[in-house]
């Protein structure tokens, strides 16, 4: 006889998520939402308020308490409970006084508990047609939904003998988290990809909910409630339009620089790849204008000198942040809209010119020029920041250069053997700034002056 | 997994992959700042860094080869990390070099 352990079922799952990338079958929402409500109990499961243990109080509980808190309103509530009239709050789309409302007049049938009312899952359940995925199903995303059923049952389980309880320690919990958060994020890109489109907001949502949470379970600077809250709120549109996804990704890829650069050491690789969309961001604009009926052919030469020599800046920019660093890691929901706000920008750039095969694609070429003119104005504020961020890490110590490129000192020869990073120093300090300050201020100077003609050439077109 | 690679190594060792294939993208684009391989290429850097185990530190891999080739010996480090071993967020790694390689692929065919 064999045993099947948790461990073996996380692994199964991790292994199963793993696989999903290699995939191209389509997927029916019935299957993401038996997914997503799984997912959803396996994470109850491991922290729920069920759960008995002394370390309520710890800050890594309180992390793991936020993040189910943040869960995007869960589509089904757990079965086997009862909620209070503000945990019930959670799964319906009325507010604590409407509820309280409705159970007092009977609409809701409560118990009451401690003097409190309680409400049974099953009488906040509006979506029983939710299954769990059937056992045989060979899809991998069914196959995946399955394991991680098996282990919520299976938690459950351990929850219900106190003996066993210790294994399940806040540790433990914060692994298991960590992963189901890793398959939500990988699962909910797979049903974007390969679901059907107009139910796609609701795996982007969970996909950036488990983006925020794997930041925050792995360590980096946990984001403040508002910011989890706000997400529902930020999510990007699944519109097929593709001005309308341009100006939702650039309005998110903003927000996440935003959360980097407020980081009290940002990493400079969040700094390079600022500047790296920066040159995107210039060759986009480029073309729309290119492709754009209001702009006149006179402001387009202008224009290509200018963009160009803002793409120019900006590539020698991200050069120089490069080749220093802060030790400092970036936040996975920055990478995940780094890349969403490149795929974007791609797609505009290769946008055909003939004007219908535009409006099928849905690009508005004058929309999306103005929804980048704003992109393009927070770009020039995260260069600047990041110019100042630099210079703070250089004066405190807190930038750091390969040895090998530094002054040959003891010390220095000692760390270049062993290809190690050593603080740049203070002589070495204009070598390693000057190159981004002279691309972050012309970067800023081009970017804004360009701005400005545009627009005054554009309203010229316009008022004519 | 060979006996004497342990997770974090494979780990680097994809991620050394990366920068390998970000310095490939970079010649794709020849200088040209408005070229979409220099912007891939920040994508392949940004992956890398946040692969790496130790940001600033990635060692480069000996042989050289094109930007798909090196994206699949990336992806074939990442899948050789034993499930439970390494970091909780290798199957949402992997999925990023698939989209990766796709993106790739369809640049090349532009």
């Amino acid at each position: 006889m064999s045993t099947t352990t948790g461990h073996d079922l996380i692994n199964r799952a991790d292994q199963l998520a793993r696989e999903l990338s290699r995939f191209q079958l389509p997927v029916e929402t019935e299957l993401w939402e038996s997914f997503d409500t799984t997912a959803y109990r396996l994470m109850r499961e491991l922290i729920g308020p069920g759960r008995v243990d002394d370390g309520a109080c710890t800050r890594r509980r309180a992390t793991l308490l936020q993040v189910i808190h943040a869960y995007p309103t869960p589509l089904r509530p757990p079965l086997d409970a009862d909620f209070s009239v503000t945990e019930a709050t959670r799964f319906v789309t009325v507010s604590r006084e409407v509820l309280n409302r409705r159970i007092r007049e009977g609409e809701v049938p409560a118990h009451v508990v401690g003097g409190q009312p309680r409400i049974d899952a099953a009488d906040l359940d509006a979506r029983t047609d939710i299954t769990p995925a059937h056992p045989a199903d060979p899809h991998p995303l069914a196959r995946l939904s399955t394991t991680v059923g098996v282990l919520a049952d299976m938690v459950n389980q351990e929850r219900r003998q106190p003996s066993t309880v210790d294994g399940l320690g806040d540790d433990a919990v914060r692994d298991a988290t960590a992963r189901v958060m890793t398959w939500l994020a990988v699962a909910g890109r797979y049903t974007l990809r390969h679901g059907p489109l107009e139910n796609g907001d609701r795996p982007l949502v969970i996909a950036q909910y488990a983006d925020r949470c794997i930041d925050m379970l792995g360590g980096g600077v946990a984001p403040s409630t508002p910011t989890l809250e706000s997400l529902v709120a930020g999510v990007v549109t699944s519109g097929p339009g593709l001005s309308e996804r341009l100006d939702s990704t650039l309005h998110l890829w903003a927000s996440a620089v935003g959360e980097e650069l407020r980081r009290t050491i940002p990493s400079t690789q969040v700094m390079a790849n600022i500047a790296s969309i920066g040159t995107l961001m210039m060759a986009t604009t480029h073309r729309l204008h290119t492709l754009s009926l209001s702009t006149p052919a006179e402001a387009l030469v202008a224009m290509t000198s200018d963009l160009r020599g803002a793409a120019e800046c900006l590539k020698e920019a991200e050069a120089t942040w490069k080749r220093v660093t802060t030790l400092q890691p970036q936040g996975r929901a920055f990478g995940a809209a780094s890349f969403e706000l490149f795929e974007t920008l791609r797609k505009v750039l290769a946008a055909p010119v003939e004007p219908e095969r535009q409006r099928a694609l849905g690009l508005d070429t004058d929309q999306s020029i103005l929804s980048l003119e704003r992109g393009t104005r927070d770009l020039a504020s995260f260069v600047e920041q990041s110019h100042d961020a630099t210079r703070a890490c250089l004066n405190s110590e807190l930038l750091f250069a390969p040895a090998r490129g530094q002054d040959r000192t003891a010390q220095h020869l000692k760390s270049r053997t062993r290809g190690g990073y050593l603080p740049v120093s203070a002589d070495a300090a204009t070598v390693v700034l000057n190159p981004i300050e002279i691309a972050g201020s012309r970067t800023a100077q081009v970017v804004a002056s360009a701005i400005k003609g545009w627009s005054t050439q554009r309203s010229l077109v316009i008022t004519r | 997994m060979h006996p004497h690679q342990t997770p974090d190594d494979l780990i680097e060792l994809a991620a050394a992959h990366l920068r390998m294939a970000a310095t490939e993208a970079g010649r794709h684009s020849d200088g040209d700042p408005f070229s979409p391989w220099h912007a891939y290429a920040g994508q392949l850097d940004l992956a890398a860094a946040g692969l790496g185990t130790q940001p600033g530190l990635i060692p480069q891999v000996a042989d050289h080869a094109d930007v798909l080739t090196h994206l699949e010996l990336a992806s074939r480090a990442l899948y050789l990390v034993p499930p439970g071993r390494g970091p909780t967020n290798v199957a949402l790694w992997c999925w990023q070099l698939t989209e990766l390689v796709r993106v790739a692929r369809e640049m090349a065919a532009a």
